[in-house]
Formats: structure tokens, sequence, C-alpha cells
């Protein structure tokens, strides 16, 4: 069970013995309660009074949340250090960071909810790409596929034989025949990638050159595509997707 | 630095200047003798707003050499929407009885004039984008603006398709999808490149776009595959225009 103790209303003696524990056992703590915010760095914020959700994670990273919004009010990354005490009958959570020197106190008048525990995530962002965001990734990136190589189409129909991801030539004029994958690449993609290249070779006047586009490979692929002269380029949906990050990032500045 | 202008419609300023406000709060006007223009850019780089207005636009247009002028947008059609009302006109000048500020008559036989700050504004002159457009429509600028407020209550990524018969708005979610279509017979004008052209744009920014048809009730849409919109809103064929660039998105 993630959460080892959800605890209400506690009074705030209770409250900082409570969130002391948890915070040097480095669990994931949520405080909800009514308080004050002073942030001071490079400039310095106070926000008055107000009911928000306070959530400390194992490595420092601190997270004020108010009722409404999507972004945080104030947040810390993580390496921050955590201290917890009271003053004044007031439980004061403050977070501390060396470079750049800043400090955000956040002192409750009232603790409605403690929340703490170990969760355990080691899941990333590789479930979410899809074939087409790869796909959207090589074409803003054809340098993966190697130097010099230009787009020429998508999704391109070769005969009764099936539907080509990415048509592309390289710098020798050679014409290649990419299908990607955003998993894991078994004999099933070797034989189809296999089939488009055959058609391509009987069908064009030009020499065609097979590329295969996947995280990985199994060993039997892997035998095959050395057998039949065919190329595998290794492209996770994580790097793909951080392709599509940055390239959203610059916005119009990737068109100037 | 010194320039005249003047507008027997203020009204149509006062709508240029509300389009500008949508995509950034303070910009410069570079006022020049071929006339008045305007290229600024997002914070977030995802849109620009280009405006081109030629000396002969404008009733009445005197400058000797290039200006720049900064100005607060939300501000400055604050200032111009008090006063403006339609029929009346509009003059703008520098330098004017005070240093550092724009001077704007409005007139209806009375005359209000207003004193607006220039503020000093980084100019780094944006150039051109270079667009590839496969897709082109003319379309109702009301049509559009409900297009998407009829599809975004599904999703924040409004997707364009166009094919040489027609074009659609759409967009998906768990929740449902809403699609809204126009063919050849709605649309002014349809060209396709293609036998698919496909892109999403963001509805909180085609909503600040598609809300002008005081400025023009007919835009031109130009984009390509995952590639930047263009909107264009005429205000004199060849002479008068402001454009809208939109950066594609690129996945949800």
């Amino acid at each position: 069970m993630p959460l080892e103790k959800v605890v209400e209303n506690p009074p705030i003696d209770e409250a900082l013995k409570l969130i002391s524990e948890m915070i040097r056992e480095r669990q994931l703590v949520i405080v909800v309660g009514l308080c004050r915010v002073t942030y001071e760095g490079r400039a310095s914020s106070k926000l008055r009074i107000g009911e928000r959700v306070v959530i400390i994670k194992g490595d420092g990273t601190l997270l004020i949340h108010q009722p409404t919004g999507h972004k945080p009010v104030n947040w810390q990354p993580p390496g921050g250090i955590v201290v917890v005490r009271t003053e004044d009958g007031r439980l004061q959570i403050s977070v501390y960071r060396r470079r750049p020197l800043e400090r955000v106190i956040v002192e409750f008048e009232k603790v409605e909810a403690v929340l703490g525990g170990r969760l355990k995530d080691s899941a990333t962002l590789e479930m979410y790409a899809s074939e087409e965001d790869v796909k959207k990734a090589i074409v803003l990136r054809p340098d993966i596929l190697g130097d010099n190589v230009r787009i020429i189409g998508s999704e391109i129909r070769l005969g009764d034989v099936g539907i080509v991801d990415l048509l592309a030539e390289d710098r020798e004029g050679n014409l290649l025949i990419v299908e990607i994958k955003n998993e894991r690449a078994g004999r099933e993609a070797g034989l189809q990638l296999l089939r488009y290249v055959m058609y391509a070779k009987s069908h064009f006047k030009r020499p065609v050159k097979g590329v295969l586009v996947a995280p990985e490979l199994s060993e039997t692929l892997h035998k095959m595509l050395k057998r039949h002269g065919l190329k595998y380029v290794k492209l996770t949906p994580k790097k793909a997707l951080k392709i599509l990050e940055e390239h959203e990032r610059k916005g119009l500045y990737n068109w100037i | 630095m010194s320039f005249r202008f003047a507008l027997s419609s203020a009204n149509v300023f006062l709508n240029i200047v509300a389009a500008i406000k949508e995509i950034v709060d303070e910009a410069a006007f570079k006022i020049s003798p071929e006339g008045v223009s305007l290229r600024a850019i997002d914070e977030t780089k995802m849109a620009m707003v280009d405006l081109m207005l030629q000396n002969h636009f404008f009733d009445e247009f005197e400058c000797t050499e290039e200006s720049l002028i900064g100005l607060n947008m939300s501000e400055f059609h604050k200032v111009l929407k008090n006063s403006i009302k339609r029929g009346r006109q509009l003059t703008v000048n520098l330098p004017s009885s005070e240093a550092g500020m724009l001077t704007i008559h409005i007139t209806n036989g009375a005359r209000i004039t207003h004193n607006v700050p220039l503020i000093g504004i980084e100019y780094s002159e944006l150039p051109t984008l270079k667009l590839e457009t496969t897709a082109r429509l003319v379309v109702e600028t009301d049509s559009m603006k409900e297009a998407v407020e009829a599809v975004s209550r599904y999703h924040d990524n409004i997707i364009f398709t166009a094919t040489p018969d027609e074009f659609t708005v759409e967009a998906r979610s768990e929740r449902g999808s809403a699609k809204y279509t126009l063919t050849q017979m709605e649309l002014i004008n349809l060209e396709v490149d293609e036998d698919l052209v496909r892109s999403a744009y963001s509805a909180e920014y085609l909503k600040k776009i598609f809300k002008h048809k005081k400025l023009s009730p007919t835009i031109f849409l130009e984009f390509s595959s995952d590639g930047p919109l263009r909107v264009k809103y005429p205000l004199e064929e060849g002479v008068a225009e402001l454009n809208y660039y939109l950066a594609p998105r690129l996945y949800e």
C-alpha cells in the first residue's frame, strides 16, 4: 500500500511530528490546509492566506497548488532541503536551495489533512509515442536515417504489397524504403520491409535500400536484416518525443 | 522622428489594434515613407502577427524618415475604443506636444486628443516565414469562428484537414469528437495540391485569430501537412492586410 498514513485535521503539534517523520523517511508528503507562502530568492513574493495543497516529494521537490488552475503557484525543483517546525502555534514547512539561493516558507494556520507514503513509479514516457509521432520525428530530423537524407514522401502505396511509412533518398541517389515500429520489432516487420524492397526493386529504375526504424530488434530479426542487406536505425519513442518537444518549443522559428 | 497619418474611418484602426493585441501586449509599429507595418511574435513563439498598411491606404500620409513606435497594445486599444465610434476620423502624429508621447486625434465635429506614452521596445527585425502551402481556402471569418467553437469542447488540438473536395475542422478525445465540414460549395474558394493535407493547431490561439470579422468578413487560409497556418485578413487588395501565422501542434 503506497499511502502509509492519512490523517485528517491533526492539531499543529501532531502534524509537526507526522510530517517531520515522513520527510526524514523521504516519503511523498501531501499537506492540505490554510496557509501563507513566502518566497525569497532573486525576487520575493508573498501569498496571503488561502487553502492549498502542498506536495513535498522524497527528492526535495516542492509544489504548492491552489484550488483552481493547472500550474502550481510556487514550486521548487528537486534538491531542496526541507525543514519543518512550529512558530507561534503555526506549522512552518520551509524548503531551501543553494544555487540560486532561494527559500520558500509555507506557514499553516490549520492543517486539514496529511498524507504520506512511498510511491513507486519507474514508468517513463516510452509508452506514449505512437508510430505517427515517431514518423513525424524522422520527418523533422531525416539525419536520423543517415547523412544528406531527404524525405520524399509518406504513406506511399506500393501496388498490392502495402503502404510504406516513409520514402526517402540518400546522397548516393538510393531510394530508401523506411518501415517504422514504435516497439520491439520481430520477424514480421522484417518480412514486411523485404516485400516492399523487392517490389520497389522490380518497379523503380534505381537502387533501393530498406531501413527499419525501431527501439529494439529481436535476435532473429537482427540476423534477417543482415542477411538481406537491410539497415537498422534505432529510435526510441522517448527520443522521438524529445525531438517533437524541442521542435514545438521553437514554434514558428522552425520556419524562419 | 516625424510622421502624420489620417484615416477617415477610425474604426478600421481600432479593429487592427484589437487584432494585434490578441497576440502581443507590446509591439513596435514601423512607420516609413512606404507606410505602416508591424511584425511581432508572441512569447511562446507559436504565433506571429504581421501587418502591412501601404501609404495610400491612409487618407493622408506624411513621413520623411523611418520611425519605430513602441506601444502597449492593450492600453492603446483601450484609449482608441474609448473614443472611436463609427464615422469618426483618426489622425496620428509624432512629434507630439509632449515628449515621449504619440498624439492621437479622434474627430467627429468635436475633437478628442490623446497623448499615449511610447515605450522602448527592443526591436529585432523578424524575417519572413518560408512557407510552402499545399492547401489554400477562402472562407467566411464567422464560419471559422463557429467551427472552432463547436469542436474545441472535445480537445484543445484542432485538426484541419483539406482534400480537393472539402475542408474539415475537428477535435477528438475520450469524451467524444466533433467535425465541422465545409465542402467546395460552402467555401468561397478551395485549392488543395495533394490528396490530403492535415495539420493540428491550438484551439486557444485559433479563437484569438478568428474573432475579427469586423476587420474582414472573409479570410484567406493557407497551410500544409504539419506546417504553420497563415490567416490573411485583407483590408485593401494589395495595399493593406493583416496576417497571422500559427505554428502547428505536432502531437498531443
